[in-house]
């Protein structure tokens, strides 16, 4: 018996992710918006829509701030209430868990959450800057660390405590490009061998450019209704079953162990006992992979295999599509791209289409039960959802 | 700018700081000063009009929804791109873990104690994080220059205020007494660092200090032999790519900076 039913996704919009050259970031919800609008023909969005959440991290890429209303604005949706919720790369995980809070209160029946990012148009150099502000100031940042630095301080650690290899970091990011040469939306749609992730240069050793996400526009968004009002507006309801959060400290110097994400572990834990499903029920995961390691610490800490069995998982090949639980099957961040503040909501978005049938070349078959975990920072916060097919 | 000039800018600079965080904080005098050469630097930018739009281009393109096939298929549209520079100088306090900087610039390393369950930290913390202990206010406790290290990276790629300074090993240090880790430089080769190194803590020379952590770095403890089971010695051909990627890094960074960051010129 699965738990209760929170609320329910009617209709899910994204955005193409990749370089959207010339675009404002606002323009690319805007294309998102129109997408979930017209997936759902019923929803007189203006009327029936009565909050908006987005994750939005980074005021710096474009100067612009208070993205709340101004996404409200583009979505046309005033005057509604609109807030911007910022967790670093965990900012659209935390707003879809806000937004349904809301339906699951009865405050709102109906409400739109989302995502947005516009990020290539800055150099690289200068992302990695706006980045490192989710960590701790005084201690890491200024300290000339980076994202890639920290993760590649987890992996070092892991390799060092469980004997995980370069290779099967390398592996998650070939399973990954292959699922993302699949999907039209992905950024970068392309397959990879493994000599060439193993040879591609070192960002931050161990990782490599092949094990590093990569910076791009995009925009997503999803919208929740109360489970008994699903079927008005469509026949092929995604329900949220499950929802945890949890924090940990920001500077990894303080964790009590750096080869798991804490907070990821406790969220899934969370999750799992309200949603009532164990992990070997999960049929489709979409998982936070900014780093392959952290997809590997991802399967740890969800409970896919056994701590410091992350490694062999990818190298058996059960994370792929028709393997025993295929993850990331969008591309993922490795692949499909990373725009910081659509991620959470875009990883929903993939179990939607997936609970749905409608994934296409990447169509896990049969799939009843997803999951979501989206990692904020180098693990201070982490959300993780759990999906049933209507 | 006659020499005259510069020394009357100086002059009122300091002064419109002074009479600026005088009226703003009446109740914390400054004590010492060290910030009039920010201000200098400062000065100019703002009020030159560098804020200002300087220039733009026009881009022709694909846009709207799904795959890029299906842009493509559509009407190009013409879109404006601007350049403008949104500098801004912070100035912000460390807070109450301020003696640890000022610490740094003495060539200390300090640290905090809770006073009710004894864990020390360092980095510091104000205020003691065991739920037990309810927000205790610490106190500063001088630890010694040495430590062990607890893991390590190599990086290739850094922030923008760091680019010039690649590639640079670093990585977290407990220090002997902490209980939490510091994040350090390492002036070790690459081919010698593994986790469990014994190293002590350096200071660079005391007029070159900033007052942050990038004042200090790690050496190795002399006489310590690499051991077999560490990440990068398992591998020689490992060792060997990331070798590559740290010589293709020091040419970039010769060729944007002038600087060169070879072993032999830095001596590690």
């Amino acid at each position: 018996m699965v738990g209760k039913r929170l609320a329910t996704i009617v209709s899910a919009g994204l955005s193409k992710f990749g370089r959207r050259e010339g675009l404002y970031g606002r323009e690319l919800f805007a294309e998102a918006a129109k997408e979930a609008y017209e997936r759902c023909p019923n929803l007189i969005p203006k009327k029936d829509i009565k909050a908006l959440f987005v994750g939005h991290m980074g005021e710096s890429y474009e100067h612009q701030g208070h993205t709340g209303p101004t996404l409200a604005d583009w979505a046309g949706l005033l005057p509604v209430q609109a807030t911007r919720i910022e967790n670093a790369c965990a900012s659209s995980g935390v707003a879809l868990r806000l937004g349904t809070s809301a339906v699951f209160s009865g405050m709102y029946d109906i409400v739109m959450v989302g995502g947005v990012e516009k990020m290539t148009h800055r150099t690289t150099s200068d992302v990695t800057e706006f980045l490192a502000m989710a960590s701790d100031f005084p201690f890491e940042q200024w300290h000339g660390i980076t994202f890639p630095g920290l993760y590649a301080l987890m992996a070092t650690a892991h390799m060092h405590r469980y004997g995980t290899t370069e290779e099967q970091m390398a592996m998650v990011a070939v399973k990954n490009h292959h699922n993302g040469a699949l999907n039209p939306k992905a950024h970068m749609q392309k397959e990879v061998t493994l000599e060439k992730a193993m040879s591609s240069r070192v960002i931050a050793w161990p990782l490599k450019l092949y094990d590093c996400s990569l910076i791009t526009d995009g925009a997503s968004c999803l919208i929740l209704t109360k489970p008994e009002l699903a079927k008005k507006f469509t026949d092929t309801p995604v329900h949220i079953i499950g929802s945890g959060q949890a924090s940990d400290a920001i500077g990894l110097y303080e964790r009590e162990d750096i080869t798991t994400l804490k907070a990821g572990k406790l969220a899934g834990q969370e999750a799992y006992n309200k949603a009532k499903v164990k992990p070997q029920d999960v049929n489709v995961a979409e998982v936070h992979d900014c780093f392959t390691i952290a997809e590997i610490i991802a399967y740890e800490d969800l409970g896919f295999c056994k701590p410091g069995k992350g490694g062999s998982l990818v190298e058996e090949g059960a994370t792929k599509i028709g393997g025993k639980i295929p993850v990331n099957t969008s591309g993922g961040l490795k692949s499909k791209g990373h725009p910081v503040g659509a991620t959470g909501v875009g990883q929903a978005y993939e179990i939607y289409l997936q609970l749905t049938g409608q994934a296409e070349k990447r169509q896990v078959e049969g799939a009843e039960i997803g999951l979501s975990h989206n990692v904020g920072g180098s693990g201070a916060t982490a959300t993780v959802h759990i999906y049933r097919r209507g | 700018m006659t020499e005259v000039g510069v020394e009357e800018r100086k002059l009122k600079v300091r002064k419109i700081k002074r009479t600026r965080r005088e009226a703003k904080y009446k109740h914390y005098p400054v004590v010492e000063d060290h910030s009039t050469a920010a201000q200098e630097y400062w000065e100019p930018i703002v009020n030159t009009g560098l804020w200002a739009i300087k220039g733009y281009q026009i881009l022709k393109g694909p846009c709207g929804g799904g795959t890029v096939e299906e842009a493509l298929k559509r009407e190009p549209k013409e879109f404006m791109v601007i350049d403008r520079a949104a500098f801004a100088l912070y100035s912000h306090s460390y807070g109450l873990v301020s003696p640890f900087f000022r610490g740094l610039l003495e060539g200390k390393l300090k640290g905090t104690k809770c006073p009710k369950c004894g864990a020390t930290y360092c980095p510091p913390r104000a205020h003691c994080w065991n739920p037990k202990c309810r927000v205790a206010d610490c106190e500063w406790v001088d630890l010694p220059l040495t430590g062990v290290i607890h893991t390590f990276t190599v990086q290739c790629l850094a922030a923008a205020p760091f680019e010039h300074q690649l590639p640079f090993s670093m990585g977290w240090v407990k220090i002997d007494g902490a209980d939490t880790t510091l994040a350090m430089m390492f002036h070790i080769p690459p081919r010698e660092l593994f986790i469990g190194q014994k190293v002590k803590i350096k200071f660079v020379p005391k007029e070159q200090r900033k007052g942050d952590l990038t004042d200090c770095y790690a050496v190795a403890v002399p006489g310590q032999k690499v051991p077999k089971w560490a990440c990068l010695q398992k591998d020689p051909e490992k060792l060997e790519s990331l070798e590559a990627s740290m010589k293709q890094t020091i040419q970039f960074i010769k060729k944007r900076y002038g600087i060169d960051n070879s072993p032999e010129v830095r001596g590690w």
